[in-house]
């Protein structure tokens, strides 16, 4: 898909590389020749395809040049105590933590799980050969997606490897929890693989959060495939340091009949990219992606999704809001592709944006490519600010205009949240959104 | 206790009321009525604080205080509550929660103290069963997907909750069917009290015979040209607003 543009050999990927030749028989997997084969293939593709420019549709208002311009030059800290409970979705379910990227078995707790489900740190799968690991990895997120997919691929120190059997449904969500050292000014190439048997149902949260100001990147990626039946839900909460950098993308991978929910509520990140790509690979597949961005100071926030309806009878629903304050800016791109075979397809999507400033800006692009004849297609985009009709009903019964206009904003956003069938996860992105308004308040006052 | 002189007011280059004089006292209800585009709906959000309308001159004080230098919380803190209308739906806030924010805003304000959540529920619900509201609907988002007639009930039960001095009730009847009609007017007369002061925008009679008024005036072009008992809006009713000395409006 890059083919019509030239790659650039750009200082940042040159550096890259030189990383993966000094590093290479000290990452995860060194030991084994897939892992060693794969590294080698994603650094090829990096070199060969660069980043992806802004020439690029689904990159249109994220130049990455301003991630890259930076050299990420720092060592990851370890953090054997650290009270995490506050980031958890609740006291059920294992926890798997990152810290600076890295698996930290003292804040992870990852016992009880029940017969049939797998969960152990990516680092620890790659250099174990029996898993299944190999075929897997990759098989979702391939090389020739350009740039981060191959920067993770070579580069990948560690993540979660789930696998969820046949049958087996999980109540209780895996929680993910990556944490920021403060001052952490490197890079980390977290990768997630989940694996779904047919008719299996679990929950994933997947936070990033800081302990102080930090301007490292992370740079994300999970990969799913979702087998015939199941269902899998990826709620992410992403509240990176705001002088830090944020590139996640969540990957999926639909067979016949299963269910993929994500919901990804961001407010961190100086720079945060959120994307979700799903393929309804399969008939009567069905996709819920929400999303929520909060963005205030000079934050940008950039939701970008690839719904690719490849067989008949798919549904996708997608909706993202999001809050701009200051001179915030909010990116939603949403691609939707129906393939000629995907008769009978229902793909809707809607992006709503608030604008609490006349700084604030917001850029909507839908782009919709429709081969088949049967079907229904509906997208939306509205951008406004809070309704005055409102404003005045909830001040004409005493309430003051700062929190008549905090309520607003509240709801909002509340009304996606509140969607949200977990109670654990609803809490958990609840709370997300309380301390975004709350810190708010703090800054208004400290200004 | 309602007390307005000479009000002049406009929206953009256009004066809709052109000199309002009218007193209201304690225990007073005054009714207003008069065409469509008279003004009738301006004076209620004149008085009530909203944006988009320019005071010209004249003056409107509540017990002597100055209305119209406060803003719309302050005026609903001093005892002024505006009936609307058209009540607007607002997504994610349930309607529990908005209450208690108003009354413990109110309450702040009047330097009471305020209601915590379970002595708050007692009370709202209290409230609530005598507007037949129950507590599905207090769950409920504000005023998202309520009938004509919930949403007027709902009205009401933030006056109640609130308890103004002085209520504007701008066309309570639009939208009511006569039985809900009746469980919004006997909401209404249930708040009338001698410290209290009412004042009832309505096109027509209908209203009138269940809130019955102590004064009614015909308000036309922005200024109120008759006033009279509750007879008056009789003869209204019956003879349009040539009664009065105007053009009738053959619609009106």
């Amino acid at each position: 898909m890059t083919a019509s543009l030239r790659p650039v050999m750009t200082p940042a990927i040159e550096r890259h590389l030189s990383v993966l030749d000094k590093t290479r028989d000290d990452l995860p997997g060194a030991g084994q020749a897939w892992v060693r084969d794969l590294r080698t293939r994603a650094a090829e593709a990096l070199a060969r395809d660069g980043f992806p420019t802004t020439r690029i549709e689904s990159w249109k208002y994220t130049d990455l040049r301003r991630v890259f311009r930076n050299e990420f030059d720092g060592q990851a800290q370890e953090i054997a105590t650290l009270d995490i409970s506050e980031w958890r979705a609740g006291d059920a379910g294992p926890v798997v933590a990152f810290v600076d990227g890295r698996f930290s078995a003292e804040l992870s707790a990852c016992y009880g799980l029940p017969t049939g489900v797998g969960v152990m740190p990516l680092s620890a799968a790659l250099e174990d050969g029996e898993n299944g690991l190999e075929g897997l990895l990759g098989s979702v997120s391939p090389l020739d997606s350009p740039g981060l997919t191959a920067l993770n691929t070579a580069l990948m120190q560690d993540g979660a490897f789930i696998r969820v059997d046949d049958g087996v449904e999980l109540a209780d969500p895996i929680q993910l929890l990556c944490i920021t050292s403060a001052g952490f000014a490197g890079e980390t190439h977290l990768r997630h693989v989940v694996s779904l048997g047919r008719h299996a149902k679990a929950k994933i949260v997947q936070g990033h959060f800081a302990v102080g100001d930090s301007s490292g990147l992370c740079n994300v990626l999970t990969e799913a495939v979702v087998g015939e039946g199941a269902s899998l839900q990826i709620v992410k909460r992403q509240e990176e340091s705001r002088t830090a950098w944020h590139i996640g993308l969540v990957q999926a991978r639909l067979e016949r009949n299963a269910s993929f929910e994500s919901f990804t509520l961001s407010s961190g990140g100086r720079t945060a990219r959120n994307e979700v790509r799903v393929e309804l690979a399969g008939e009567g597949a069905n996709a819920v992606l929400n999303g929520l961005a909060l963005a205030r100071d000079r934050q940008h926030c950039d939701n970008t999704t690839d719904v690719a309806h490849a067989m008949p009878k798919g549904t996708s629903h997608q909706l993202y809001k999001g809050v701009v304050d200051d001179n915030a800016r909010n990116v939603f791109l949403g691609r939707i592709l129906v393939a000629k075979d995907a008769q009978q397809t229902d793909a809707r999507q809607m992006n709503r944006n608030l604008l609490l400033s006349s700084g604030a800006q917001a850029d909507s692009k839908p782009e919709l490519i429709i081969h088949a004849d049967d079907v229904k297609c509906a997208h939306g985009a509205t951008v406004g600010d809070l309704d005055e009709e409102a404003l005045f009903y909830l001040m004409s019964r005493g309430i003051g205009a700062e929190e008549a206009r905090g309520l607003l904003v509240r709801a909002f956003s509340e009304e996606m949240i509140e969607a949200v069938p977990d109670d654990a996860i609803r809490r958990w992105l609840e709370k997300g959104l309380v301390e975004w308004l709350v810190s708010g308040k703090k800054e208004e006052k400290a200004a | 206790m309602l007390s307005i002189k000479n009000l002049h007011a406009k929206i953009g280059d256009k004066e809709i009321l052109r000199g309002i004089d009218l007193e209201i006292a304690a225990g007073e209800v005054h009714a207003i009525m008069g065409p469509n585009g008279s003004g009738k709906s301006t004076l209620s959000y004149v008085l009530a604080g909203r944006e988009g309308y320019e005071v010209t001159a004249g003056e409107a004080t509540l017990n002597g205080e100055d209305l119209l230098g406060m803003g719309i919380d302050e005026r609903a803190a001093a005892g002024v509550f505006l009936a609307f209308q058209y009540p607007v739906e607002i997504p994610g806030i349930s309607t529990m929660s908005f209450l208690r924010t108003a009354l413990n805003s109110v309450r702040r304000a009047r330097g009471e103290k305020e209601m915590e959540a379970i002595e708050f529920l007692k009370f709202a619900r209290a409230k609530a069963a005598a507007l037949e509201i129950d507590d599905k609907m207090l769950q409920r988002p504000v005023n998202v997907g309520f009938s004509g007639g919930e949403k007027k009930r709902n009205e009401v039960l933030q006056m109640s909750l609130l308890e103004p001095k002085l209520m504007l009730l701008d066309e309570t009847d639009s939208g009511l069917d006569i039985d809900a009609l009746k469980v919004v007017s006997k909401g209404v007369n249930a708040l009338r009290d001698p410290e209290r002061a009412f004042l009832v925008i309505t096109h027509y009679q209908r209203l009138l015979s269940h809130i019955v008024p102590d004064k009614v005036s015909v308000l036309a072009e922005g200024r109120i040209v008759a006033t009279g008992g509750k007879e008056l809006a009789l003869e209204l009713e019956e003879k349009g607003y040539a009664a009065v000395g105007l053009k009738d409006e053959a619609a009106a």
